[in-house]
């Protein structure tokens, strides 16, 4: 009897069996947050944090997930790490106390509040970012989110790119805006292996 | 208007220097005339990033201070007959505050590390206060000493990639400078006060030493500051006029001033780190 019961509920509800929600922890050899900042209203400056941690999940059939993130903010570099004949180079001062404070504050984060669901994957993702010590709520949206299978560790994987943008004042990072933009936008490049 | 106000050399320096004029000119006549060394660096805050104390990070901390130490002074300066051991008292005060106002950093390493940088940090703030509440009778030295400190940390910090720093301290040169000014055009000294004296030992100290935690002073080009009130408290000049005292008052602090840029500047060709 409860064999049967089992076997008509399954049969009622199909999508019942992988409901499960499926975790990914992140590679942090391909994930990779970059931001784009104006850079005296002429040109459109990038740069990069090497060293990001971080795990996702979702439930495919319940249409939920959640992601967090840890990124070294001491990682960052904008293509300016040797000073030369200067005093410091650009990624040294990005790292002083006028801009990300990593002495203090040496990790930013993400965490997420709310997924959205696309047809079969996230959309975007809601969550709180959290810099220099100041939490302000942020929407990541991806521009792509694919899963497939890891070719060499059989494993699967799924990765694409999120893209939010905020503005650094709200943060409490005001050092030298206007001329240094005060809107960043944030591309964070990602994937992950299910655990 | 806006991008007049926008214009870094205008936030740092010259509003600065204008509202110490002010605020100095308007106060010439009483004690409280020195305010004008707080009042520049409250404009130069105000106009490069704004005033604020939420979340209170080491900068605000620091700030926090800066901007109290003033109105501490001013009720010191009330004090009809302070004992003598005010201003030791009130250095060693800064040295503790200068352990909470950077804990959120020295938290975040090794115990014998940490102890070694809050000792390092607590004593260089200690020393500086104390060396120059020691001028607190003297404007003439109090104003060198003022502009010569605020030079020093301003210009190490941005050799050490500080530029908020650099803003500090040239907003802290430009109060010292309208206060020289003053006294220069009246022929005669405005005796600084602990009002004075604490508004920039305090405000030097912290600045230094934040720029040393947060950003890249090596600790010796921060220890090399201690020289400018050292040497601004010698006796020179004294007998020639209040003139030629203010002149040699600021010339000699700013000299010892080279000390610190020196160092930090060899740091960046890779000195000793």
């Amino acid at each position: 009897m409860k064999r049967h019961f089992a076997i008509a509920l399954a049969a009622a509800f199909p999508m019942f069996a992988s409901a499960a929600p499926e975790n990914f922890t992140i590679d942090p050899f391909h994930t990779y947050p970059s931001f784009a900042v104006e850079h005296w209203g002429l040109s459109l400056m990038r740069g990069q944090f090497n060293t990001t941690a971080g795990k996702f999940s979702f439930d495919r059939a319940a249409k939920t997930g959640s992601v967090e993130l840890a990124i070294a903010t001491g990682s960052i570099t904008t293509g300016d790490g040797v000073k030369g004949a200067r005093p410091q180079s650009r990624d040294d001062h990005l790292r002083s106390g006028d801009f990300f404070n990593v002495a203090e504050f040496p990790t930013m984060s993400f965490k997420s509040t709310k997924t959205n669901f696309g047809p079969e994957l996230p959309a975007s993702v809601e969550g709180n970012l959290t810099l220099l010590g100041v939490t302000k709520p942020i929407t990541l949206t991806f521009e792509r989110f694919k899963c497939g299978q890891n070719a060499f560790s059989k494993k699967d994987r799924c990765g694409g790119n999120a893209v939010g943008k905020f503005k650094r004042s709200d943060f409490g990072m005001k050092y030298a805006i206007p001329a240094v933009g005060d809107e960043i936008t944030l591309n964070i490049e990602f994937e992950g292996d299910k655990d | 208007m806006q991008a007049l106000l926008d214009d870094p050399m205008v936030q740092t320096a010259l509003a600065p220097f204008l509202a110490a004029l002010l605020v100095g000119g308007l106060l010439l006549r009483t004690r409280l005339a020195w305010f004008a060394v707080v009042a520049a660096l409250a404009v130069a805050v105000s106009l490069g990033t704004g005033i604020s104390f939420t979340p209170l990070s080491a900068s605000r901390k620091v700030l926090l201070l800066v901007l109290l130490a003033p109105f501490v002074g001013a009720a010191l300066d009330r004090w009809p007959n302070p004992p003598p051991a005010t201003a030791p008292a009130l250095a060693a005060l800064c040295a503790l505050a200068s352990v909470w106002v950077f804990w959120s950093v020295l938290a975040q390493r090794e115990t014998a590390a940490m102890l070694a940088v809050a000792i390092c940090v607590a004593v260089f703030v200690g020393l500086l206060v104390a060396l120059t509440l020691r001028l607190r009778n003297d404007g003439a030295a109090g104003g060198g000493a003022t502009l010569a400190l605020g030079l020093g940390v301003g210009i190490a910090a941005v050799l050490s990639a500080s530029i908020g720093n650099f803003a500090n301290g040239v907003a802290i040169a430009a109060g010292g400078g309208a206060l020289l000014l003053l006294q220069f055009s009246l022929a005669r000294t405005l005796a600084p006060g602990y009002l004075g004296m604490l508004s920039t030992g305090l405000a030097a100290a912290l600045f230094a030493a934040a720029t040393f935690m947060l950003a890249q002073l090596p600790w010796y080009a921060m220890a090399l500051l201690l020289l400018v009130p050292l040497v601004a408290g010698l006796d020179f000049a004294t007998r020639r006029g209040p003139r030629m005292r203010l002149v040699a008052a600021t010339l000699v602090p700013l000299a010892a001033a080279c000390a610190t840029l020196l160092a930090a500047w060899l740091a960046t060709r890779g000195g000793p780190a």
